[in-house]
């Protein structure tokens, strides 16, 4: 009963009948209602009919009335978004006349505002246009479906979030991933489970406790299931059954980025995307895969690196830091490396500074001891 | 070769199943149980030329009382689960003696799949030959390790549930109405009247909770007059049935089944590895898989995966035989488990006492249970309110003086309440890995089948 722990309630307020996961019984109150277990009312849309639904006549106007909806909002949306442009584009003007030094800054914001404007209009453009295809398609298609109003949907089916199952070894937990979905949490709204596979001869203890501090949005749009296993030495991703497996917590960690949290990874400039490339490439090649000589090399690299510069690239954290971070913390690395001066001082500063909490990933990470 | 200190009196019999003749030995293959051990017979001042005689006349599956001295073999004995020593006999003595012709060869029924290949047609025992004399065929090490599984499975249900506060009952079997008012019932003469062969416990179950009884399970046939001829379909089966009240949600109540099946799993894995790999001997199959806890997809979540498979189907479709099995492989293909719950049914495809589901409407509070992507368990949270039980009887179609008593049970107050029922051959089956269902239950019956 632990794990159902709804926030306290009043007393005088009906005991919300929730799930960690999901109202059952939407917002409640009063304490002498009856039966909290079933609507008030049995919704008279289930029928006992059968749907035969098909391609574009299974679209009913519910659907088109949700996508226009949806235009509207992205609209509204993009109306806002010119205003503050504008004010942006304002105070631009302002400010290039009072300094020149603060200019650059403010020029990349400014920047940055027109390209998720761009993108946008794009966006907007292609749902319009997809949606007059419907309208197109719709009205073609609705002789045929008139004269039978039974053929109608009943049902809706609830929105189907991205589930992103990684496999892993707890030897070899993929922190990197972790790491990065604990930082989209804020972008979007998630979920996890964790679950440990037969092939684990015993139960991984901190299975249900590594993600404790992120949480379980009612309505996900990405779910992370996370299963331990016995055998899997590297991390790998499945997003759908038929998909190729993807290993390596650094790739997982990168689809991570490129779904929610771009601002780690590829929004930046395309010279510093492939900066972070260039420094996973190397991760990936020389300490997971490299002898240890090679490994040496970049620990060197590393090194001389970090006398200079507080992050790998650029002047703020990037996927880069969190994978390096990870697999210089990861104990089967640590064993055949020896760590220096600067890199042992920056996994220090860095475990201090992450811009996201990690209270429970904390027992995943080695922070080297001086 | 060196003489055990160990001297053994087989006091338990043993049954031969193979001899070797010789003229100066002879060797007997005997069997107690899944266990073999190769026996030997030596001219000596003890074992006489007539006494070997005696013993290479011995018709197979013979019942005899051997005393011997436990000797280490030789070398190692293929064929018999003892491969390091074997019994040199000093006394025989035949307690029953077999026909000299049996209707069904063991070693026949004992071939597997790849030595049957080898083999050919003529060394083949058909599952209609097995059923027939399905005596012989259940001494095969395969069928005694099977049905020890499924003793197992039975007793770990019992043990899990009890341990859980579950209370064991029992419901009758002989009923007036049909449960689910509907086919699929027996109908038996009673008295001057008829009754119904049960086929299913479950008003029983929910009445014991209506009584307070908060936990109930229950183990015992069921009847289904389906005239299925399929691998997975039995007239008559074992249903392992439980039922729980619940606090808040009906999560709770999938949590304490998908824990059960765990539970029965890990005692499986952990003291029945021998009896498995016996069986996987015969029956080559991939181990069983699955999570902890275990995996529940929303039932539109199955849906959309079976889509973009490019199967087409409504979303208000119930799933058929062959998508079932589709959607188990891409479950196992990315999650890796042949174990997992489907949640939240349209509410359109199950019984009519079945709760819908509050937060989507035409969805159901109901869930099926999938092992190998086959369906083992069906279960819901029941409706507990009589009026809206009446109501969905009545959008069913369904005439409400046969199942008054059932609704009645409702109206003196009764708690929120789920369960399901497991049919305990599929388990097994399924666990295992097996083809037809035939194959655990000790003596089916199907449409075509009510012998032996």
């Amino acid at each position: 009963m632990a794990a159902r722990s709804t926030p306290v309630q009043p007393m005088y307020h009906m005991r919300p009948y929730t799930f960690p996961n999901e109202p059952v019984y939407p917002s409640t109150s009063g304490m002498y209602r009856m039966a909290p277990y079933f609507p008030a009312r049995p919704p008279s849309s289930a029928s006992g009919e059968m749907n035969v639904s098909n391609d574009v006549s299974s679209y009913s106007e519910d659907d088109l009335r949700q996508l226009e909806s949806v235009h509207l909002e992205i609209e509204k949306e993009l109306g806002s978004l010119k205003t503050r442009v504008d004010a942006c584009n304002k105070k631009t003007l302002q400010l290039e006349r009072e300094s020149e030094s603060n200019k650059v800054d403010r020029g990349n914001q400014f920047a940055k505002l027109e390209k998720r404007q761009d993108s946008i209009n794009q966006m907007v453009t292609n749902l319009k246009h997809e949606m007059n295809l419907l309208k197109q398609q719709r009205r073609t298609a609705s002789p045929r479906s008139t004269p039978e109003p039974a053929k109608q949907s009943t049902i809706q089916p609830p929105p189907i979030p991205v589930d992103a199952v990684v496999k892993c070894h707890p030897d070899n937990p993929p922190s990197a991933t972790l790491l990065v979905f604990s930082h989209l949490q804020k972008y979007t709204p998630v979920s996890w489970r964790s679950m440990c596979h037969s092939t684990l001869s015993t139960p991984y203890p901190l299975s249900s406790t590594l993600l404790q501090h992120v949480e379980k949005s009612i309505q996900p749009k990405l779910i992370l299931t996370l299963i331990w296993k016995g055998e899997a030495d590297k991390p790998t991703l499945q997003i759908s059954a038929s998909q190729t497996t993807i290993y390596c917590d650094h790739t997982i960690a990168k689809y991570l980025c490129r779904l929610y949290a771009e601002d780690l990874y590829e929004e930046s400039t395309p010279q510093i995307a492939t900066e972070i490339d260039h420094w996973i490439n190397s991760f990936s090649m020389q300490l997971l895969a490299g002898s240890s000589k090679e490994k040496q090399n970049l620990i060197k690299n590393l090194n001389a690196h970090f006398g200079k510069n507080r992050w790998l690239v650029g002047d703020q954290m990037s996927l880069a830091d969190i994978v390096a971070f990870s697999y210089l913390t990861n104990r089967n690395i640590l064993e055949e490396i020896k760590l220096q001066k600067n890199v042992t001082e920056w996994i220090k500063q860095t475990s201090l500074e992450l811009p996201f909490s990690l209270p429970t990933l904390q027992p995943l990470f080695t922070i080297p001891q001086s | 070769m060196f003489l055990l200190f160990l001297i053994l009196y087989f006091g338990n019999f043993g049954i031969i199943y193979f001899t070797l003749k010789g003229k100066k030995q002879c060797f007997l293959l005997l069997r107690q149980q899944q266990f073999t051990v190769q026996t030997i017979l030596c001219l000596s001042e003890t074992v006489s030329q007539q006494m070997i005689k005696f013993a290479s006349n011995l018709n197979r599956e013979s019942l005899l009382d051997v005393t011997g001295i436990v000797m280490a073999a030789p070398q190692k004995i293929t064929g018999c689960t003892q491969e390091d020593v074997e019994l040199s006999v000093t006394k025989i003595f035949c307690v029953s003696q077999a026909i000299p012709r049996l209707p069904l060869l063991i070693e026949d029924a004992m071939r597997s799949g790849a030595e049957l290949d080898e083999e050919g047609p003529q060394g083949k025992a058909g599952q209609e030959t097995r059923l027939d004399n399905r005596i012989i065929d259940l001494r095969t090490p395969t069928n005694q390790a099977i049905f020890r599984v499924e003793a197992a499975v039975c007793k770990l249900f019992r043990d899990i549930l009890t341990e859980k506060g579950f209370v064991e009952i029992h419901t009758p079997k002989i009923i007036s109405a049909a449960s689910e008012g509907g086919a699929n019932v027996f109908k038996v003469s009673y008295f001057k009247g008829s009754a119904y062969l049960a086929q299913s416990p479950q008003l029983y179950k929910q009445m014991a909770l209506c009584a307070d009884f908060d936990k109930v399970f229950t183990i015992g046939a069921v009847f289904r007059a389906e005239n299925a001829n399929t691998h997975r379909h039995l007239t008559e089966f074992v249903g392992m049935d439980l039922e729980m009240t619940f606090k808040e949600h009906y999560h709770e109540v999938i949590e304490e089944i998908t824990d059960t099946f765990v539970s029965i799993f890990k005692g499986l894995q952990e003291n029945l590895s021998e009896e498995i790999a016996t069986v996987y001997k015969q029956f080559p199959a991939e181990p069983f898989k699955f999570t902890q806890p275990s995996l529940i997809l929303n039932y539109a979540e199955g849906v959309a995966m079976l889509k973009e498979d490019g199967i087409t189907m409504g979303d208000e479709d119930d799933l058929s035989t062959v998508n079932e099995k589709r959607l188990g492989k891409l479950v196992r293909e990315k999650y890796d488990t042949d174990f997992y719950v489907l949640d939240k049914y349209p509410l359109a495809v199950r019984p009519f006492y079945t709760m819908p589901s509050v937060t989507e409407p035409g969805y159901s509070n109901s869930y099926d249970m999938f092992m190998r992507g086959e369906e083992i368990l069906s279960g819901a949270q029941r409706i507990h309110d009589p009026d809206l039980l009446t109501e969905r009887a009545l959008h069913h179609k369904i005439d409400l003086t046969k199942i008054k008593s059932y609704i009645d049970s409702f109206r003196y107050g009764s708690p929120p309440h789920g369960g399901g029922g497991i049919g305990m051959e599929r388990v097994v089956m399924l666990y295992l890995g097996l083809n037809n269902i035939r194959k655990t239950s000790m003596f089916p019956r199907d449409p075509k089948r009510i012998t032996p």
